[in-house]
């Protein structure tokens, strides 16, 4: 093994995938504020007409299973998903705020406990390494000030925390810092820069070289690797992608962040998650768009979550002031557009077969609309949808009743199921625990089980 | 109930090895049998052998009591165990029984003698058995809950996890049997205990692979265990909680073992004593665990294994109660040949004494140019600047070494560092305190470490500070952690090496420390308040124990119970005796300087976790401890070592933990920073703070002599005009006393967060009749009367009120009531600027705060005053400054925040970020650029001598000399680009980046 593949984003990657995994990489799609499941994955015709999603309830081309016509496309390619319509947190209350239910759904792990738990995407950074060494194993798109507070480090080596880009991959202008050279060294000077120290570092001078150093030396390969092989910028230029490809996601920030998932994954990176978050002052076709009123893209709907634009003046003020409606383009509009690219591009490029998609969000909303015709945060049960990587498409698990509140089926599946279910996927073992630097073991995922209907 | 009295403590938790050295002696009920001369290695002078078997007698008094036999040749020094050499006889099988080849069992009452006969000799054990047709039922609590621990069932990963496994759960490592009955015999339908057919019990079923089990097989049926188990079960699975527990177990042989191949083998004996007196065999019930299972393994039996060279502790615990042996495994090395090396003073012979025990040949002693580059970095943070490095170089004196030492050590570099290092763990930082509290706490551990304080009076003095900050800075170490579990954690770590954090929730596996332990320095900080700026004692508060509910003893016992449970605590933590204090400083001085402590990690003292060099932590201790704990001493004993001074080569590979050669490490993230700016010359050198300093004393000097002399006027103008102001105002008073901290138009919060109601005063003098408006807004109620009438309204709803002031004086009252009270006051009056206190002062003729005034606001003067704070608390070096900065850059280089007292909160593993920032930070970047017009003004030659004497503290090779010139001559370039390109290569090389 040469020292560069052994050698993992900030670290080494001294764990191997167990034999007969089904998936090389994630990709999770993060909608963060609480997707209404009755409004898309787990349509309910059947509900009191006063609380009913105005949405009807479309067949789709795996027999027997309906969503609602806000997955219109989606619908279309459901023969490669699976819905989990009975997730649920364990514990309602921990994880009923968005910032803790968001840290819950990075790490899979109740927030709250003795040692504050890592993501997913570092400790499967931890234990798979990469494989691109010129890209960081684990990264959040875009990343925000908002979602550093949901993704964290824990107890982890910084080397794993997740590589942020930052911005909007719909900005025509849009580039990722950190990852090119500074203003004022050119590619030539670097090189030269470069040149010199292999010709002055005389190293470690006394036959083999301690780890340490080693370890420096591996790393300063690959951060050399990083700043000037073409291969790094490549991943991260939406500039390279056709039009009707770029197109076909959506030519807006959701769709050109799917998108930019997907590039990154096809370049190796192991763990990948989309955070949306579109923000106010967006882009749209390469220029500025602006959603008036939208200081709050997310998809928390208290308040007016039929709105067909956004819903700022709300009597009495509300807490969702400025977002907008589920239905609207920012929101299930661009969603739907851009997963069923994703699910398409990625199938047709071959990679589904050996990518987990997960399609998530923190909990569902409130089967009873509330007076300022918003739906409320539901922990009892919500919709998850999972694609790839062996996931027997076409599949509905789980049920929950009339209204959807209560899950009626006999299986229930939890945060902690879903993070077993990735690891799982990946061949991580994990009764193999994680060790903070005090030495104390911590479990991987102990309270959940792999989803077995995913398998 | 046990209760502890320090004394009694330090035997209870003293590590093994202040007990240990004891080789048993005569024997009678103390040190078992021995015969001294045994003619048995014909090799070994005969007055050095002896063999020892333990016990000497036994006394047996229930039908399953049992001892296991331990036999001991002594051979020159070296131990050997001899348990399954020796041949066992009965004198009378109907009373005692052999069970295995050296297990004494009960067979009948009466007495009889067991005959141990070795190496041709023969020993005679008496025994006395009684009790031995009664019947002895199995105990729950003592035997069938140490089995369930035993055998894995009850840990953390298993049933012992909160939420059990497969619905079966235990409590963790059996620490509370009254958990365990329930979940053994209510839970689960009662299939897991069958009394009517106890082989069909779950319990026996399962961990026997009879049915499937997910933890696999854990029990083989028929084993002892498994017989006393199934037993327990027949006899209707009691579950009583008894009222003994246990007081000690007793391990034999303890402390310090050496095996030397080929006899790798050593027989464990563990007797158990009872609160009720009596005694029981737990050689079968004991858990062990090794702690490096590639040097020794030991069995469910409590036989250990010798596997290959290298040392290691075992561990022995029994409920709550934990022991361990330090064993080191000897076994010759092929063609090792031990050469005399040279030693410098009585570190040495004990490294090498090691060294040599094991087999390792240690390195050679280090050059100049290492020496400098390395005695500095440790001692001061900072690299030896370029003449310091050329004087030294060219040095001739034989001493140069140590006189070298002596002036580091005495340098205000080395107070500042060495503070920096007690800082890190005390929460010393902005986050924790206010800046002010922050930079006080600082400057006093830089004052205490450059007078040596002795530690023992340093920690006494922080662990009983009390006051305000101002008068006691010390008191800060309990204003940046408010709770007394968090003190307790703190305290252990930093003081007592010790990670207590896992006995607040529960007892901890091979652990010392027990929850009750925990709870009880807890109760030490129960009446320690932290209130704002001050550290104030309460005359009551406990600690409860969180699940018996009791109120903790402080675990020290104080005088009288209104002394300061912190006096008794710190008086018990600095005693010469104390197991701990002493030890856990020398080994983390130890470790500060060869990067590797003798106990590695520093913090994590437990006697799972042996020393790699007994004998020398031992001896540091004790040199520590007679130098009156004496930090500088003991640093300069280590640095001139010749261990200290040997080369980072490990000459042979198998070595990382003996100190055979120096530690290449890393720079931490304020050396690499200060680094970096010494070398480009961007941060100024240290030794010309002193001259900075003078220079801003003299323009300080200066500033006051024009102040002075323009005083006079400035009077008498200012006085005129507080004179001839038409309308201004008093400073506030409450209850007469003048609150000159309140000030004008910003908002004023008390104190005290309860309910209170406050009563303030001013006089508002206004020279005419008029009606003002006065801008006023509060936290709660008020009312505001004006000359004795009460203003009417709303005071809370409108922020502007309207005062019809009358000509001379005017009395305004302000009286509020609430939590938190706050308010801000706003008229607008004549005076300008110019405060209350101030013109009360200018109108009274009271000179005094007129001149504090006028010196606080000259401008140029403040702004000297900050020049000089600023060099004094040495703000621009990382190494030097009172509490982290905590840049980009020292974060990517793993700085710790100050979070934690962990010493592991400081990253030293080298990250893709940290590649990252020293190829493309902008750190470097922008301090190479910074640097490079200095270094460009010299020629090659000048430039490229001090460029390397001051990065790598030594002169550039040929070689490097070819390159370099080179690259600068280089005509496409301009020079200014190519030394900047130069200097950005010369940091970025290992040689810069490690220190070796």
């Amino acid at each position: 093994m040469g020292r560069r593949s052994f050698l993992g984003i900030g670290g080494s990657a001294l764990g191997q995938a167990k034999p007969g995994a089904r998936a090389k990489q994630v990709l999770v799609i993060f909608e963060q504020g609480g997707v209404s499941h009755i409004d898309t994955w787990d349509p309910k015709p059947d509900a009191p007409t006063e609380h009913r999603s105005p949405f009807k309830t479309i067949k789709t081309k795996a027999d027997g299973v309906y969503v609602t016509e806000l997955l219109t496309h989606t619908a279309k390619l459901m023969d490669k998903l699976a819905i989990v319509r009975c997730m649920t947190q364990p514990t309602p209350g921990i994880g009923n705020s968005h910032p803790k239910g968001s840290q819950y759904v990075y790490s899979g792990e109740a927030p709250g406990g003795p040692v504050e738990m890592p993501d997913i995407g570092s400790i499967v950074a931890q234990r798979l390494g990469t494989k691109a060494p010129y890209l960081p194993s684990h990264i959040l798109l875009p990343g925000t000030d908002e979602q550093a507070d949901s993704s964290r480090i824990g107890f982890m080596p910084p080397g794993y925390t997740a590589f942020k880009t930052g911005g909007s991959p719909a900005d025509p202008k849009w580039q990722v810092p950190n990852l090119g050279l500074l203003a004022g060294i050119d590619e030539q000077r670097f090189k030269d820069r470069q040149n010199l120290l292999s010709a002055l570092d005389i190293g470690y001078v006394h036959g083999s070289a301690p780890k340490d150093i080693e370890a420096m030396q591996a790393l300063m390969h690959q951060a050399t690797d990083m700043l000037t092989n073409p291969l790094t910028r490549k991943a991260f230029d939406l500039g390279n992608e056709p039009a009707k490809v770029r197109e076909r996601y959506g030519s807006g920030h959701r769709g050109q962040c799917y998108l930019l998932g997907r590039k990154l994954i096809e370049a190796g990176v192991r763990y990948v998650t989309v955070d949306v978050r579109e923000p106010m002052n967006s882009y749209k076709d390469g220029s500025q768009v602006r959603y008036d009123g939208g200081n709050n893209m997310n998809w928390d709907h208290h308040d007016g979550i039929y709105s067909k634009t956004h819903t700022n003046n709300i009597p009495g003020g509300g807490a969702g002031a400025g977002r907008w409606g589920i239905q609207t383009w920012p929101m299930m509009g661009s969603t739907d557009q851009a997963f069923s690219a994703l699910i398409e591009d990625l199938d047709q490029r071959g990679l589904l077969a050996e990518t987990l998609v997960c399609f998530v969000t923190e909990f569902g909303r409130t089967p009873r609309i509330n007076e300022r015709q918003g739906r409320d945060h539901w922990t009892h049960a919500f919709s998850f949808a999972f694609a790839g990587a062996g996931v027997p498409g076409g599949t509905v698990i789980g049920s929950t009743d009339r209204d959807g509140g209560f899950i009626t089926s006999p299986m229930a599946y939890t945060l902690e199921d879903y993070a077993a279910t990735i690891y799982e996927k990946l061949g991580i073992d994990r009764h193999k625990p994680i060790y903070t630097p005090q030495g104390r073991p911590v479990p991987i995922a102990a309270k959940g089980k792999p989803i077995p209907e995913l398998f | 109930m046990r209760t502890e009295s320090p004394h009694e403590i330090n035997t209870k938790l003293s590590p093994p090895l202040l007990r240990r050295g004891r080789v048993p002696k005569r024997g009678t009920s103390e040190g078992g049998w021995v015969l001294a001369g045994l003619a048995m290695l014909p090799t070994l002078a005969h007055a050095q052998e002896k063999i020892v078997v333990m016990p000497p007698s036994v006394t047996l008094s229930s039908a399953r009591d049992a001892r296991q036999v331990v036999v001991t040749g002594f051979f020159g020094g070296t131990a050997r165990d001899l348990t399954e050499k020796a041949t066992l006889t009965t004198g009378n099988p109907k009373v005692a029984r052999l069970v295995g080849l050296s297990k004494i069992a009960v067979a009948g009452d009466g007495k009889t003698n067991i005959t141990v006969t070795v190496g041709g000799k023969r020993f005679v054990i008496p025994v006395a058995v009684s009790g031995a047709t009664k019947a002895d039922p199995v105990r729950f609590a003592f035997e069938a809950v140490p089995i369930l621990t035993k055998q894995g069932c009850a840990s953390g990963s298993c049933h012992g996890s909160p939420h059990g496994k497969g619905g079966f759960s235990l409590s963790l490592f059996g620490y509370e049997p009254k958990i365990d009955r329930i979940a053994l015999t209510r839970d689960g339908f009662s299939r897991r205990v069958n009394t009517l057919e106890p082989a069909e019990s779950l319990i026996l079923k399962k961990p026997t692979l009879a049915i499937p089990h997910v933890g696999g097989k854990r029990l083989r049926v028929g084993d002892a265990r498994y017989t006393t188990l199934n037993q327990w079960i027949a006899e209707g699975a009691e579950v009583g909680i008894p009222q003994a527990s246990v007081t000690k177990i007793e391990v034999t042989p303890g402390g310090r073992r050496v095996l030397e191949a080929p006899y790798k083998n050593q027989q464990l004996s563990v007797v158990a004593e009872f609160t009720d007196g009596t005694k029981r065999d737990v050689t079968a019930l004991a858990t062990y665990e090794t702690s490096h299972p590639s040097v020794a393994s030991v069995d469910a039996d409590g036989k250990i294994t010798g596997k290959s060279r290298g040392f290691a502790a075992v561990s022995v615990r029994y409920l709550d109660k934990v022991q361990a042996l330090d064993l080191t495994v000897v076994e010759p090395r092929k063609g090792f040949v031990w050469k005399p090396q040279p030693e410098k003073n009585a570190i040495d012979g004990l490294v090498n004494a090691r060294l040599k025990q094991l087999q390792c040949l240690p390195a050679r002693t280090c050059s100049d140019t290492e020496f400098l580059r390395r005695v500095s970095l440790d001692l001061t943070g900072l690299l030896p600047n370029s003449t310091v490095t050329r004087a030294f170089l060219t040095d001739t004196a034989p001493d140069k070494r140590n006189k070298l030492i002596d002036e580091l050590l005495a340098s205000e570099e080395f107070a500042r560092f060495w503070a920096l290092k007690k800082a890190d763990l005390m929460r010393v930082s902005p986050r924790h305190l206010t800046t002010e509290q922050a930079g006080r706490f600082s400057r006093w551990l830089v004052d205490a470490t450059r007078a040596n304080l002795p530690y023992d009076k340093l920690a006494h003095a922080i662990l009983t500070a009390t006051g305000s900050t101002e008068q006691s800075p010390a008191a800060s170490y309990f204003l940046a952690i408010a709770t007394p579990e968090e003190r307790t954690e703190l305290t252990a770590q930093v003081f007592l090496g010790s990670r207590i954090e896992c006995a607040k929730c529960h007892n901890h596996p091979f652990e010392n420390w027990t929850m009750r332990d925990y709870y009880k320095i807890a109760a030490v900080f129960a009446r320690t308040e932290a209130k704002k700026n001050k550290i104030t004692l309460a005359a009551t508060g406990e600690v409860k124990h969180p699940t018996t509910g009791e109120n903790m003893e402080p675990w020290a016992k104080t005088s009288s119970p209104t002394e300061d449970r912190r006096t008794a605590f710190a008086s018990w933590l600095t005693t010469p005796q104390n197991p701990f204090f002493a030890r856990v400083e020398a080994n983390r001085i130890w470790a500060e300087l060869t990067g590797r402590g003798i106990v590695e990690p520093v913090d994590d003292f437990r006697s799972s976790n042996p020393p790699s060099n007994p004998q020398l932590l031992d001896w540091l201790t004790q040199e520590f401890v007679k130098s009156g704990f004496d930090r500088k001493k003991l640093i300069r004993l280590i640095c001139r070592s010749q261990t200290y001074q040997r080369v980072a080569v490990a000459p042979s590979a198998a070595d990382e933990t003996l100190f055979s050669h120096a530690k290449v490490r890393l720079l931490t993230a304020e050396q690499l920073q200060d680094a970096i700016g010494a070398t480009t010359g961007t941060l100024a050198l240290a030794s010309t703070l002193p001259s900075q300093l003078a220079a801003l004393g003299t323009q300080l000097t200066q500033r006051d002599a024009t102040l002075e002399a323009e005083y006079p006027s400035w009077l008498a103008t200012q006085t005129e005009r507080a004179k001839a102001f038409s309308l201004w105002q008093s400073t506030w008073r409450d209850s007469s006393t003048p609150r000159t901290e309140i000030r004008e138009g910003q908002e004023y919060r008390f104190e005290e967060t309860e309910r209170q109601t406050r009563t303030l005063t001013r006089t508002i003098h206004s020279r005419t009749a008029q009606v003002v408006t006065v801008m006023l807004k509060i936290s709660d109620q008020a009312t505001l009367t004006l000359n004795g009438k009460p203003l009417t309204g709303n005071l809370k709803r409108t922020p502007t009120h309207t005062l019809s002031l009358q000509p001379g004086e005017n009395t305004v009252e302000l009286r509020m009531t609430g939590d938190n009270l706050a308010f801000t006051w706003k008229l607008e009056d004549d005076s300008s600027g110019l405060s209350s206190p101030l013109i009360e002062a200018l109108r009274s003729g009271d000179t005094v705060p007129v001149r504090a005034f006028y010196l606080a606001n000259d401008s140029k003067r403040t702004e000297l005053l900050r020049q000089k704070s600023l060099i004094e608390d040495r703000v621009a070096y990382a190494t030097q400054r009172p509490w982290p900065e905590q840049t980009a850059f020292t974060k990517t280089f793993g700085q710790p925040a100050r979070e934690t007292a962990c010493t592991c909160e400081r990253r030293q593993t080298p990250t893709l970020l940290q590649a990252l920032e020293l190829l493309n930070g902008k750190t470097s970047y922008e301090s190479v650029a910074a640097g490079a017009a200095r270094y460009a003004a010299l020629t090659d030659t000048q430039l490229l001598d001090e460029l390397y004497l001051t990065a790598l503290s030594r002169f550039p090779t040929d070689k490097e000399r070819t390159i370099a010139s080179a690259f600068l001559g280089r005509p496409e370039q301009k020079r200014a680009t190519a030394v900047t390109d130069l200097l950005w290569t010369v940091v970025n090389t290992q040689e810069f980046l490690f220190q070796k």
